[in-house]
């Protein structure tokens, strides 16, 4: 079981995973275990309107699903945005301990913390997904060819490069951060413009208003097939496959950067053994029928899948540096 | 000629039995829930969604392409019989449609907006399959400072919306834009006016603000104790032959409707402008040109036709940017993309040389749905029109029912109901008031988009203002602004002067 209470969250993951650990050996040892199975239809939540990342992956896990059968009773997506995500984490609450509602996660578990924007309850990690990268892309006849040059030019004025983002503090945002503090700049004094969406931000930058875009990879590798748009690089830890063969790491510049906007599948707080069991059963099915795969290549999604208890792990992890750029940027509470 | 090849690929696509049936189904849904009040085609297009998983590609978006362009034919049923618009841009609509069916002439008012829906809509089409790629080019000359001169022009326009008196128009606007601000700040991330209430931080939506206003705060003034009176002129069986609009309604109708579609196929293309400021806009134009404005509200044919013109122009063009350019302008184009990425389709702009069929199919299937669409409407307004003569009783509370399940419907947030609710009782009062809500809605829709871009420009041009004046295309909008407040004060102002220079004399 994971409890993620707001304050306590960092030293609370390490804690709560090691309680879970040992309680789940307890019940192991003391009690036969009771395998779980859903009874009624299943809602999986999406934080966000329909037609984005988050949506689009629990579609793609619901469609699998149904088609393999490999869920008894029927999934059906609910988007439930606002809030910055707050609104559908109350709602799966409701039922503390119940497996038959999912929500769709991302970093904004982390990142909503940090900020102090919103103290949402506890909830239960089932796996991570996939992870999801940033490209940072420029207009087809941009002077910068790369991140070298970006940095050069950001180190000469870091005001003369205006940047396209679609959510201050989200993962676009501190992967642009994180780049301009490995390069010693003061990411607080990076020309950042917001738009609503992603798509905003690249029409803007095709059209020449803006000189960047840091946004998802998919979203940018559209523009580059058909030539209008460069991706200088991707904020991978290794170098990506299809389109992006030919597009270095941030890393294979010379600045240790890696990010990802991770998506996992998360459920209400208080979880039990065999609940979390059951998902990640049926979770790792899904990740193995060749149609997730084509998905993961059509959306540039880097298949990373962990169960409950490594997931936990790797939010640790992200839990530092999140807070450690959030502070530089002013974003954290 | 290629285009000729081009459309010969789409029949051959889309007039198969398969697609043909999903495009009906698709229109046929479209013009239910554009019918009912604030079901909209996002929350239908998403729960479609997983039925489409199962058909070929061409076949899905063929159909969740027709639910979305029907609901726009559907949106003004509602508008002009009950003061309730069933798509957020036909609220216009009530402006003019709804004293239309007071005066006992819903019928014409029913065939003029679907009239001018078809053409909207066909014209509209012919400009994607000619046009499309050069017109996306469109779009991407306007950065920042174009869009906040385009959207100051359409505000001052606004004042051309309120009739009465102009400071209520000017206040309702600045209320509007107040409420507009309701939320989370996209540039700082900060919440405002929020209040501390989670429900509030994605702000308010644009449907909750018009069925409150415009159709809850009607049917309370309908429970007065003299409305029965009047309603009877509107309720009474109207013989079939006045169903149809006279040879003078078409006469003033069809240049009104061509504006329209012009202006609205233009919002179309810019992402993130969308269809309500498309019809507001062509509504205040309308108003503007015509040589007796005093009509406009109590029932003009230009004020119904041209918008109507617009919104359905708008929904089709739409698609251009979404097409041609992988760029979705609104949440319904963002599903569409989704959808062809559920379908193994990677949308961009290579969509169209490596999909030919899917990209003509869908542009051919939408005409045949617009026809589909005509043929469709036209019986269902004798239909509608005797709906009206459902005792009030039985017509108010299912007219309340589809409003909750509408609203309901946009984020599943019950908190949304008592936002309807609130702004029930606020449009109530503002009948009480004679303060008109048209412009406060217009001030909602544009107080947030000049505000973002106002800023955005002056984040990109490092606090120089100069950036809006030496755009051409700004320049161009903030000069026609200037104009229009000169076209709009002077005769006030030279009317001042001129009593106080006889005042002065005498």
């Amino acid at each position: 079981m994971y409890r993620g209470r707001c304050r306590r969250f960092a030293a609370g993951i390490s804690r709560g995973v090691a309680a879970a650990a040992i309680a789940a050996l307890m019940l192991v040892l003391t009690l036969p275990v009771r395998a779980w199975t859903p009874e009624r239809p299943v809602e999986l939540l999406v934080s966000s309107a329909p037609g984005g990342s988050n949506d689009r992956i629990a579609r793609i896990i619901q469609k699998i699903a149904q088609e393999q059968k490999l869920v008894p009773v029927p999934i059906s997506v609910i988007n439930r945005p606002g809030g910055n995500q707050a609104i559908s984490r109350a709602y799966i609450n409701q039922n503390p301990g119940d497996a038959h509602y999912l929500d769709v996660g991302n970093p904004t578990l982390i990142s909503n913390h940090v900020s102090g924007r919103q103290q949402y309850g506890d909830f239960t990690p089932i796996a991570l997904m996939v992870n999801e990268f940033t490209a940072f892309s420029v207009r087809a006849d941009s002077p910068l060819r790369n991140a070298q040059d970006l940095v050069a030019q950001l180190r000469k004025d870091p005001e003369s490069v205006a940047v396209g983002v679609s959510n201050r503090g989200g993962t676009n945002h501190l992967a642009l951060s994180l780049l301009a503090k490995a390069a010693g700049i003061d990411p607080r004094r990076l020309k950042v413009v917001v738009f609503k969406t992603n798509a905003e931000g690249l029409t803007a930058m095709l059209g020449g208003h803006i000189q960047l875009v840091s946004s998802a990879v998919a979203t940018a590798v559209g523009q580059m097939r058909d030539g209008k748009a460069r991706i200088i690089s991707v904020s991978a830890p290794q170098r990506m496959g299809g389109d992006l063969a030919q597009v270095p790491t941030l890393r294979e510049q010379g600045f240790d950067v890696s990010l990802s906007n991770w998506r996992a599948i998360i459920g209400p707080k208080g979880l039990g053994a065999a609940q979390i069991a059951y998902w990640e059963g049926v979770l790792a099915r899904v990740i193995v029928t060749e149609e997730w795969k084509a998905v993961l290549d059509k959306q540039f999604w880097d298949g990373n899948f962990l169960r409950s208890r490594e997931f936990a792990k790797y939010m640790d992890n992200e839990y530092a540096q999140t807070k450690a750029i959030m502070t530089e940027l002013g974003l954290a509470k | 000629m290629e285009l000729f090849d081009n459309l010969f690929l789409g029949f051959s696509v889309a007039v198969t039995p398969a697609n043909l049936f999903y495009c009906a189904l698709g229109v046929t849904l479209g013009t239910l829930i554009g019918v009912l009040p604030g079901i909209g085609a996002v929350a239908t297009m998403g729960m479609l969604l997983p039925i489409t998983f199962t058909l070929p590609p061409t076949s899905a978006l063929i159909m969740l392409a027709g639910l979305y362009y029907g609901s726009q034919y559907g949106g003004s049923t509602t508008a002009i019989l009950v003061n309730i618009p069933g798509t957020a841009s036909s609220s216009v609509i009530c402006l003019d449609g709804h004293p239309m069916a007071k005066e006992g002439r819903a019928g014409p008012a029913l065939v003029l907006t679907t009239l001018a829906s078809f053409m909207g809509g066909c014209v509209a089409i012919l400009l994607i399959a000619m046009l499309g790629p050069p017109l996306s080019e469109m779009a991407l000359k306007f950065g920042a400072p174009e869009y906040f001169a385009l959207m100051t022009m359409a505000l001052t326009a606004a004042a051309a919306l309120a009739h009465g008196s102009l400071l209520k128009g000017i206040a309702m606007v600045v209320l509007g834009m107040l409420l507009g601000v309701v939320g989370t700040d996209v540039n700082s991330g900060m919440s405002r006016l929020t209040f501390g209430a989670t429900s509030l931080s994605d702000g308010i939506h644009f449907v909750v603000v018009v069925i409150g206003l415009f159709g809850i705060g009607e049917l309370l003034r309908n429970l007065e104790p003299d409305a029965g009176r009047q309603r009877r002129k509107f309720t009474s069986r109207i013989p079939w032959r006045d169903l149809i609009p006279t040879r003078k309604d078409m006469r003033m109708a069809w240049k009104p409707a061509l504006r329209g579609l012009s202006i609205g196929s233009f919002f179309g293309i810019l992402p993130g402008t969308g269809a309500s400021m498309a019809s507001f806009s062509t509504y205040a134009i309308e108003k503007k040109i015509a040589k007796d404005p005093s009509r406009f509200g109590k029932g003009a044919v230009e004020g119904v036709a041209g918008p109507e013109a617009a919104n359905n122009a708008c929904a089709q063009t739409s698609f251009i940017p979404t097409l041609s350019l992988g760029i979705p302008g609104s949440a319904a184009m963002a599903l569409m993309l989704g959808a062809m990425t559920i379908h193994g389709i990677q949308p961009g702009p290579q969509v169209m040389e490596g999909n030919p069929e899917l990209f003509w199919g869908l542009i051919v299937s939408m005409w045949i749905g617009n026809l589909m669409l005509l043929l469709l409407n036209f019986p269902m307004v004798g239909i509608w029109v005797r709906l009206l003569a459902v005792p009030y009783r039985i017509l108010f509370p299912a007219i309340v029912m589809f409003c909750a399940i509408g609203v309901y419907s946009l984020a599943n947030n019950p908190f949304d109901l008592y936002l309807v609710a609130g702004f029930g009782l606020l449009g109530y009062l503002f009948i009480k008031l004679k303060c008109e809500p048209a412009p406060l809605v217009l001030g909602f829709i544009l107080g947030p988009l000049v505000e973002e871009n106002l800023r955005r420009a002056l984040l990109i041009s490092r606090g120089d203002f100069s950036i809006f004046v030496t755009r051409p295309l700004s320049l161009t909008f903030l000069v026609v602004t200037v104009i229009l407040l000169c076209a709009v004060t002077l005769p006030d102002i030279l009317r001042a002067w001129r009593r106080r220079e006889a005042g002065g004399k005498g």
